[in-house]
């Protein structure tokens, strides 16, 4: 047999994890579905264009549907939903059907097994978001095209702070996800509900917390995408750096506190060296 | 240093104690674990796999623990019991996705892949998704993926469970050319003559214990205050459990009440009372119509031994 060359390195098997974690997820149907999902609203500019339909009330521009769209259909249900359907995945899934087991008897560390499968998710994930965005802004600006280039960097802010905002989602999912098994999706759909709630309060601490606040405090002032009606509080726009940190050290905190669970549960090896 | 020691090890799900202080060490060659259905032998497999924590005692592989080396894992293979598989993936992808976990380049992968896919006869299979394939072809692939990267340690749970008879006779001789090659094989069973035809090298376990090593006479002999158990059908058995009670080495008789004409005999000494039965029956003025020592293959010891 010939010299075999293998890799040891703990971020490259992280990341291979990752690989293939997401080629996984390409191959489900499941994928699929949620990139049409993503993708629909697209329709609704051509529907509008088509019959000159007013869906808010008064007349607007593609662009004011697309941040219609953004606000209410990508911030409020797609992005919390994707990541909670994503979020099971990511461990509670894989120990449930056992299927865990064919990566515990890998030469990983819990913590790379945990960072791999979370990167997966999450890249695939984004992929969702950033092309049913994309597609979107396509579907509505074909009919202001005279403004096509010029939203164009509002269109890619957009796609960083719902990427990020998906990324703090999903860490919050897969943590309840792994702690909680079962009960999670319950508890999942309870904490977002809490989470857009504690974002409209004009209580700092609860803002603090909500993934759903960093995300629309990420916009420019003026720029905000269309929300519900209710607001108790006006959103004071921050750096999108902030929102990421934060969206990031959430995810972080959260898959560190996952580590540890299956340290404790699945028995991992994972001893450092 | 090519062992396992499995010092004093036991294991508690909650209140409920799996394994109860279970000591082993293995070396080179195929050991047979067998026991009942809830008898220890995947916590024990799961224990020695890095696969659970113990509660109580530690396991050294190959000298190493995989709490303190997360490279033990690139040394041992892992078939598991239950039925899970990546069923979004084909079987070549499933192989080569493994491969590449353990650090192989994706070319080694699909060389290795390629191999084992001819290896296992799943050539017509191998590019076809998992969620469609046969539970013997499912089998086959969990084998598959626990030997692909040539581990020195392979635990294997339930191998033949859901093969065909040929394709058990190719797992056997598999996993008795990885014992030749200086290799740790442990194979679980509760089907004792697919392990009896692997190895003579067996450990019982039953209620978390391990009740005997050794091959099948060995542990014969182990059992010294457990008689060996005979069924006899003779002309008149009254005057036989008569005459045999005068024999120190006969423990126990009892009649069959549905058949008047056969007892059933326990005797501490095998060998002394096969020598003694002419004589016996000579005494009697008996005719012996049939003898059957319930004990005398595997099976028999093993129902034995897990009552």
């Amino acid at each position: 047999m010939n010299e075999i060359k293998v890799n040891h390195n703990q971020v490259h098997l992280a990341f291979t994890l990752g690989k293939i974690t997401a080629h996984r997820l390409i191959k489900r149907h499941f994928t699929w579905v949620f990139l049409l999902l993503g993708c629909a609203p697209a329709m609704i500019a051509t529907f509008w264009i088509g019959v000159q339909l007013d869906f808010w009330d008064a007349p607007k521009l593609p662009f004011a549907l697309f941040q219609d769209l953004l606000g209410l259909y990508f911030g409020l249900f797609y992005v919390p939903l994707l990541a909670i359907l994503l979020g099971q995945g990511v461990i509670s899934e894989e120990v449930e059907t056992k299927n865990l087991t064919f990566t515990l008897v890998r030469p990983l560390r819990r913590e790379s097994i945990v960072a791999g499968r979370f990167l997966g998710h999450l890249f695939v994930g984004w992929i969702l978001v950033g092309v049913s965005l994309v597609v979107v802004y396509m579907g509505n600006m074909m009919f202001q095209f005279e403004n096509f280039f010029s939203e164009l960097l509002y269109l890619i802010r957009s796609v960083i702070i719902m990427c990020f905002g998906f990324m703090g989602y999903l860490g919050i999912v897969a943590l309840f996800g792994t702690l909680l098994k079962r009960m999670s999706i319950v508890l999942c759909i309870f904490w977002v509900l809490m989470d857009v709630f504690f974002s409209r309060l004009p209580v700092s601490k609860l803002q603090a917390v909500s993934v759903q606040y960093r995300m629309l405090a990420s916009f420019p002032d003026g720029e905000l995408p269309t929300q519900f009606g209710l607001a108790f509080t006006k959103i004071t726009a921050a750096p999108m750096y902030l929102g990421f940190t934060f969206c990031l050290l959430f995810a972080a905190t959260c898959c560190a506190v996952m580590t540890w669970r299956i340290r404790k549960e699945v028995i991992l090896s994972g001893g450092i060296k | 240093m090519n062992q396992i020691f499995v010092n004093k090890v036991s294991k508690w799900y909650g209140d409920v104690s799996a394994l109860n202080e279970v000591s082993l060490e293995l070396e080179p060659g195929v050991l047979g674990l067998l026991g009942p259905n809830g008898a220890g032998k995947s916590t024990l497999l799961k224990l020695m796999a890095g696969q659970l924590d113990a509660s109580l005692g530690n396991i050294t592989v190959l000298g190493r623990t995989y709490a303190q080396d997360a490279t033990l894992f690139y040394d041992i293979g892992f078939c598991p019991e239950q039925d899970s598989l990546w069923e979004e993936f084909s079987g070549g992808q499933f192989l080569s996705a493994m491969l590449k976990l353990h650090g192989w380049g994706a070319h080694d992968a699909d060389r290795r892949t390629k191999e084992l896919i001819g290896l296992f006869d799943l050539e017509r299979a191998g590019n076809r998704r998992v969620k469609g394939y046969s539970k013997g072809m499912r089998q086959k692939l969990r084998i598959a993926q626990a030997l692909a990267h040539n581990p020195k340690v392979l635990f294997l749970d339930e191998p033949m469970a859901g093969l065909d008879a040929t394709s058990r006779a190719f797992v056997a001789d598999l996993v008795q050319e990885m014992g030749e090659q200086d290799r740790i094989v442990v194979i679980s069973s509760h089907i004792l003559h697919e392990v009896e035809s692997i190895t003579k090298d067996m450990v019982l376990i039953n209620q978390g214990q391990l009740r005997a090593r050794g091959n099948v006479y060995e542990i014969r002999e182990l059992l010294t205050d457990h008689p060996l158990q005979l069924e006899l059908t003779v002309s008149d058995p009254r005057t036989l459990v008569r005459v045999c009670m005068e024999y120190n080495h006969v423990v126990k008789i009892e009649l069959d009440p549905t058949d008047p004409e056969r007892i059933i005999l326990f005797t501490q000494h095998q060998n002394q009372f096969f020598k003694d039965l002419p004589e016996i029956l000579e005494r009697g003025d008996l005719k012996l119509k049939s003898l059957h020592a319930e004990d005398e293959d595997m099976e028999s010891v093993f129902k034995y031994l897990v009552k």
